[in-house]
């Protein structure tokens, strides 16, 4: 799915920041143009608001879009204003463990499995696409009778002579699809450090 | 992690359709889904013959580096046949989901120009376009800003390539990128290895044209940095930021009614009075670049057009390749690509490529 999304769907490219790349790393302002690029096209959020609470040290969440990036930008993406890390939400038993905080209407999840362009900013850094993405934005088509199957095959069958071998092994048949491209997009950035 | 023996086996001839092109022997690049850990290849027109420099028999296993190969081949003109070991321009593994193949330094700069010049020593894993295929897609990259800075950040397919000197670009943009100077080398282009895996992807728009180019009244023609794939009847939404001008074409989603090449594409539009296109400058960078983005298909226009009406189906065209070199310069060995380019006459290869049971 993240490589489709890289492939196909619209980028945004990071332009707020100061480390004197192209695109720069990830702002406040890139988080804006973001929200404003699904707002603008009728995108649901897809997580609900959080409601605040009388606790010391948290902050209401608004209801969100799911923003999907690398391990590698968290760094940057704390230092974003307005960042409210997930352990602030009023009520953090609901979220994801993949969930790391919200800014403004995006909430972020931090995968090593984000996309991530190696050498392809203006400072030879790598470029990290996070993919940002509202309500019904894409989806995943499975065949019928093609969903994953894990196969296993036993000494008797595979083995040889003296059934030494077994052999185990997975197939599938899927494609995933952008439903709306206005609903989805990625945000393209680099880091600091 | 063991699999049970598999062998994949195959031939093709050196011609025009494929890998050879005005006069230069390019690599053979053969899907082999196995991965395989040994492949061999052989050269059925010349073995026997005298043809210097010519190989016969080529050898690669993993464990040897990617390009290498043990070779027999004529080193001189006669019928004898001596080894050779090719450390590159050999035979090469790619898997094309995998990271970048090159992250090379350019030796003298970029020229002034819309089709931009690069000037490197250093061209390995850099191919040129034909008039069917594409050339290799880099990246240009600088760490102290002497490129021009709007030619970095966005893939660019490479056109020609003169080996070990330099490269031009295919797609022009719609205004010079400015020319650079690097007295001390450092910019630097990434090979990419293959497109983002999967089909249609969106594309960096370089320029677009109206009517006068076109010759047809409401279309534009929109060319992009890398060659776009996009088919008649494919619906192409336009990403156009304020500094390139065109913002009437903004947010807009047309037809693809015409691909007049494979780094262009006529666009169907309500109007086509805009405003002249101008490619981001490298005063304004950073910025997003002006982008061409698939988001479906116009079943009407494709059945119209007797083109298929699923062109815009989402394909992940990643592979693991068998990659043919084509040998170290032209008086010192030739490569398992072969030698001679011909419709008819030219070098017949034979390859077998498989996996084995166990590594040891």
């Amino acid at each position: 799915m993240s490589n489709m999304l890289l492939s196909s769907a619209a980028r945004i490219n990071c332009v707020g920041g100061v480390n004197n790349d192209s695109p720069t790393e990830l702002t406040s302002d890139d988080c804006d143009a973001a929200i404003q690029s699904l707002l603008n096209a009728n995108a649901w959020t897809i997580q609900d608001f959080v409601e605040a609470e009388n606790k010391f040290g948290t902050a209401p969440v608004r209801a969100a879009y799911l923003a999907l990036a690398s391990t590698k930008i968290q760094p940057d993406l704390e230092k974003v204003d307005g960042f409210i890390a997930a352990s602030q939400y009023p009520s953090p038993m609901n979220i994801l463990r993949t969930e790391w905080g919200a800014v403004r209407n995006l909430r972020f999840h931090l995968s090593t499995l984000g996309s991530v362009i190696q050498n392809a900013s203006l400072r030879n850094r790598d470029v990290y696409a996070i993919t940002f993405a509202g309500l019904e934005a894409a989806a995943c088509v499975k065949q019928d009778g093609m969903s994953a199957k894990f196969i296993y095959l036993p000494p008797e069958i595979v083995g040889g002579p003296l059934a030494q071998n077994c052999s185990v092994g997975w197939k599938m048949a899927q494609v995933c699809r952008i439903k709306n491209d206005q609903w989805i997009g990625n945000l393209m950035c680099t880091t600091t450090i | 992690m063991s699999y049970n023996t598999i062998i994949e086996q195959g031939n093709f001839r050196v011609t025009t359709a494929g890998t050879y092109a005005a006069g230069t022997i390019l690599p053979k690049v053969i899907p082999c889904r196995i991965d395989p850990e040994w492949v061999e290849v052989w050269n059925y027109t010349q073995f026997g013959t005298s043809t210097q420099y010519a190989g016969v028999k080529y050898y690669w296993q993993k464990g040897m580096p990617q390009g290498a190969a043990l070779a027999d081949y004529h080193a001189a003109a006669t019928s004898v046949t001596n080894s050779y070991l090719m450390t590159a321009g050999g035979i090469y593994v790619v898997d094309t989901s995998k990271g970048p193949i090159a992250n090379n330094i350019i030796d003298t700069g970029t020229s002034n120009s819309t089709t931009p010049t690069v000037t490197t020593s250093v061209t390995t894993g850099v191919f040129a376009a034909t008039t069917t295929t594409m050339g290799s897609i880099v990246t240009f990259t600088d760490a102290t800003g002497a490129l021009p800075v709007n030619l970095g950040g966005f893939d660019y397919e490479v056109g020609t390539v003169t080996s070990g000197v330099s490269f031009v670009m295919r797609w022009a943009a719609s205004t010079a990128f400015a020319a650079s100077n690097l007295v001390t080398p450092t910019g630097r282009y990434t090979v990419r290895p293959f497109d983002p895996i999967f089909y249609p992807r969106s594309r960096t728009i370089l320029n677009i044209q109206g009517t006068a180019t076109t010759g047809t009244t409401n279309t534009v023609r929109v060319t992009t940095s890398v060659s776009h794939g996009y088919t008649v009847g494919q619906e192409i939404r336009l990403h156009i930021p304020a500094i390139c001008g065109s913002i009437e074409l903004d947010n807009i989603v047309g037809t693809v009614v015409a691909v007049p090449s494979m780094g262009a594409f006529d666009l169907d539009v309500v109007d086509n009075t805009i405003t002249a296109f101008t490619f981001p400058t490298a005063a304004q960078v950073p910025c997003t670049f002006p982008q061409a983005v698939p988001v479906g298909e116009n079943t009407a226009v494709a059945l119209a057009n007797n083109v298929n009406v699923l062109g815009d189906a989402e394909e992940n065209q990643a592979a693991i390749n068998i990659v043919l070199g084509t040998g170290i310069g032209t008086t010192t060995i030739a490569g398992p690509a072969g030698t001679v380019g011909d419709p008819t006459t030219g070098d017949m290869i034979y390859w077998k490529a498989g996996r084995s049971f166990s590594n040891n």
